[in-house]
């Protein structure tokens, strides 16, 4: 049961990490990130019944992640922001749609069953051996997202955020920072899709509902935009306040829907009222009230 | 008709307006003049009600006005025209003096205002992004008219004009002014604006330095001095 | 006659779409915001003319009065609540309280209505089916093309020759200047949300008749209507009606050849072919929302 939940958490703490990335760090709005996910959680059942192994599952799934994230990338990126959005919410709806409908490839609706645990981790199996698996790679996007944070191309993606006629005007292309961005989110939920892959050992297309992205949302709203930290601990509250949902007692067609609901509210009354988060409180350069940056321009349109 | 006493207010950012103190009486002619940066525009959008924030007092006729919106000033009689390009591209000329018809509770016919603008007639159809910066500045005043306001506020009317057109845009004003309605207006063109004003402010870093009829103020060398950045040791307030 | 066939469902399944476009193409062009809970109001529209059918007993007329009405104050409520209170908040913002509305309206109604696929039988009098040059028509679909038709056509004239009209085409081209002058900025950007929810509410209506509705269809309806929408030209009420009808035929065209499963796929691929080719749209005219550098 602990164990089973140190799982989820972990998985959705690397993907808060995965739109902290492209959305906290970049000003990406990544709504696609459930595609993503579904995307690695299903290359990596693919492979590994296929009898790869772990090494070499791990890294054709950031490969096809990143990969994602290019397709992505290509229509949307430059364009204005809202329209990312909403290529990538299509992306997700056609994720579902193939996962659902390539009976073939992918077991249409019935998903993907009895994926094998990556060799290294066999010895400790069972949900505790599940567990510390996705935690180790847990540990990994950390050290990355972390790591990406603090360097200089973490400050372009910043700079690319908050002024990106400035990043051009210093002679960096705004337009390579945001599509490496939207890749190395996409690797991260895929790598996020391996973790759960491996530790629940059944994927379905229900992974790249639309609902997963607005928890995600959610979780990173709640962690603060930007900061690692945050998006860990929004990521794993997330889930904290999913299993606590789950001991009310009441049947899951009313459970289901009154939780999504009740995630679905809390993202509203944040945006609305503590946009900057909870754990991590996003600082300076945002305007009141904004859990977004406005572009340069916005602000300039304003005065 | 209006009165502003200690006007300041400004972006939400440092104060652009720190002092201003001025009246436009009825059926008065008022222009306000300064160097670039002095606070001119921002004078008229707190009077407009577009400015975020303003402190002082703002009265039009005798009743205070500041906060109320441009909606509400409307009601009242007051019709602010803001500086650049002031049309709908999309609406053609006609559609724009309807557009002022619904909104103004005194407003005139298009029909009336357009024997005061003849030159519009033959354009009542076209989009108004499609007429010359000239044209566009006639119906911006032609609308205005057509609300038959009480007080007009121009801000830069002649600004990017022909020296032709700007002579048509300044005759639209003393015909208004004729009808009896009060103006004031902020100019770059300081030399055409006090030839036409009745009485005049200058504007200096967000206060009023010195006020006077138009032609005294043309002559008055402190004028010349405030527009090349000297500072002036004036006693008006 | 299979071709004239899926030429008959395609323009059926547009019609609809068009009447879910032209409310987004309206909001974009005055916030030049992309209203995401735009297909869940359509959804809510089709459970409240369900309701209005079945648990109160009332004929489609009065049933799409239920669900334009309600659609159009539900739509008004969230842009007030959510929209309004963010619109100096910049561009992105409110998409978070969009996404939000959107899972919540889906789940409130999947709790009053449970999750199961529904339909409405349609009344008697639209039961029959006539041939037309060897292809069938149903009275459902004779009567979707006149909702449709009649719906656009009170919505260019309400757009187009009232004085609300001219309001909201005020604010749409510019919005400071027309605060400046004194139009009810407020509520011109308010009668858009209503006129493009209530016409949404109609196609809740109109898709219940015509195929099945669950608490989970407006995502897909709402992109491909916003397919529609950028196909035609974002901004436009002419392109949206007319990209809606070419997507609806490509739609019906594609799950003829690959399976009805697929044809969800079929407007996010022309969404992210349009954007790659002609990001306009095929009757645009300026800003297809391209960053301005």
């Amino acid at each position: 049961m602990i164990a089973d939940a140190v799982v989820l958490m972990s998985v959705y703490a690397i993907l808060t990490l995965a739109l902290n990335l492209s959305l906290g760090m970049a000003g990406l709005f990544n709504l696609g990130l459930a595609g993503f996910f579904a995307i690695g959680a299903y290359g990596t059942g693919l492979l590994a019944i296929a009898g790869w192994p772990f090494p070499a599952v791990l890294a054709a799934d950031l490969v096809l992640g990143a990969a994602a994230g290019l397709l992505l990338a290509f229509p949307s990126l430059r364009l204005r922001g809202d329209y990312l959005a909403i290529v990538a919410l299509g992306f997700g709806q056609l994720t579902e749609t193939v996962l659902n409908s390539w009976d073939g490839l992918t077991g249409g609706a019935n998903g993907l069953d009895n994926i094998p645990a990556p060799g290294a981790f066999a010895h400790v199996s069972g949900p505790v051996g599940a567990a510390v698996f996705a935690l180790a790679l847990l540990a990994v996007a950390v050290a990355v997202t972390e790591g990406l944070r603090r360097s200089p191309y973490g400050q372009l993606l910043g700079a690319v955020r908050d002024d990106e006629v400035l990043v051009q005007a210093l002679g960096k292309s705004p337009h390579t920072a945001k599509v490496t961005a939207l890749m190395l989110s996409g690797a991260l939920s895929a790598l996020g899709g391996a973790a759960y892959a491996y530790a629940i050992s059944y994927v379905d297309p229900g992974l790249a509902d639309f609902q997963t992205s607005v928890y995600v949302f959610l979780a990173l709203l709640f962690g603060g935009m930007g900061s690692t930290w945050g998006s860990v601990v929004g990521g794993a509250g997330l889930v904290a306040v999913m299993e606590a949902l789950q001991l009310v007692n009441l049947p899951t067609s009313v459970t289901g829907p009154a939780q999504e609901a009740f995630f679905a509210l809390s993202l509203i009354l944040l945006t609305l009222w503590r946009p900057q988060g909870v754990v991590a409180p996003a600082g300076a350069g945002r305007r009141a009230g904004a859990a977004l940056p406005a572009t340069a321009a916005e602000v300039a349109e304003d005065a | 008709m209006l009165e502003l006493r200690g006007v300041a207010g400004g972006y939400g950012g440092p104060q652009v307006l720190r002092g201003v103190t001025l009246r436009v009486a009825a059926g008065e002619f008022v222009a306000l003049i300064g160097p670039n940066g002095a606070g001119k525009s921002t004078v008229l959008k707190a009077v407009a009600g577009v400015l975020p924030r303003v402190e002082g007092e703002i009265a039009l006729e005798g009743r205070p006005v500041q906060g109320l919106s441009p909606r509400a000033l409307l009601a009242l009689g007051v019709v602010y025209l803001p500086q650049g390009r002031n049309v709908f591209p999309s609406l053609t000329v006609l559609e724009h003096l309807e557009l002022m018809r619904d909104l103004a509770p005194h407003a005139l016919s298009p029909e009336a205002v357009l024997e005061r603008f003849p030159a519009l007639r033959p354009l009542l159809g076209r989009r108004a992004g499609l007429l010359s910066g000239g044209q566009q500045q006639l119906l911006c005043l032609a609308r205005a008219a057509l609300a038959s306001p009480r007080l007009l506020l121009v801000d830069e009317p002649s600004l990017g004009l022909a020296p032709r057109v700007v002579e048509d845009v300044f005759a639209a004003l003393a015909d208004l002014r004729g009808r009896g309605v009060s103006i004031l207006l902020v100019e770059q063109n300081a030399r055409r604006a006090l030839a036409a004003a009745d009485r005049a402010y200058v504007l200096e870093l967000g206060r009023t330095r010195l006020e006077g009829r138009g032609r005294e103020l043309l002559e008055d060398p402190r004028v010349a001095q405030l527009y090349l950045g000297a500072p002036v040791s004036a006693s008006a307030p | 006659m299979i071709a004239l066939q899926i030429l008959v469902y395609g323009l059926v399944t547009g019609a609809n779409y068009a009447l879910v476009a032209v409310g987004y193409t309206l909001v974009y062009g005055i916030l030049k915001f992309i209203n995401f809970t735009h297909g869940d109001v359509a959804m809510v529209g089709s459970f409240l003319a369900l309701t209005a059918i079945g648990a109160m007993g009332l004929g489609l007329p009065a049933a799409v009065g239920v669900a334009v009405v309600g659609c159009a104050i539900l739509g008004m409520a969230i842009e007030r609540v959510a929209y309004r209170p963010l619109r100096r908040a910049g561009r992105l913002t409110p998409l978070l309280t969009a996404i939000g509305v959107s899972l919540l309206l889906e789940n409130l109604v999947q709790l009053v209505f449970g999750a199961a696929i529904r339909t409405f039988s349609p009344p008697p009098y639209l039961a029959g089916t006539v041939v037309v040059a060897g292809a069938y028509v149903t009275g459902v679909q004779i009567a979707i093309f006149a909702a449709t038709a009649v719906a656009v056509a009170v919505l260019a004239w309400l757009i187009g020759r009232t004085a609300l009209g001219r309001q909201i085409r005020a604010t749409a081209d510019n919005f400071d200047l027309a605060v400046a002058m004194g139009v009810p900025t407020d509520r011109a950007i308010l009668a858009v949300f209503a006129l493009g929810s209530a016409l949404a509410g109609l196609a809740g209506v109109l898709f219940g008749m015509e195929t099945t509705v669950t608490p989970t269809m407006g995502i897909s309806l709402g992109i491909s209507a916003f397919a529609a929408v950028v196909l035609g030209g974002i901004g436009s009420v002419p392109g949206a009606v007319v990209g809606a009808l070419v997507l609806g035929v490509a739609e019906n065209v594609g799950a003829w050849f690959l399976g009805g499963s697929w044809s969800d796929g079929i407007g996010v691929l022309v969404l992210a072919l349009t954007l790659l080719v002609r990001p306009e749209g095929l009757l645009g005219r300026r800003d297809p929302g391209a960053v301005k550098l």
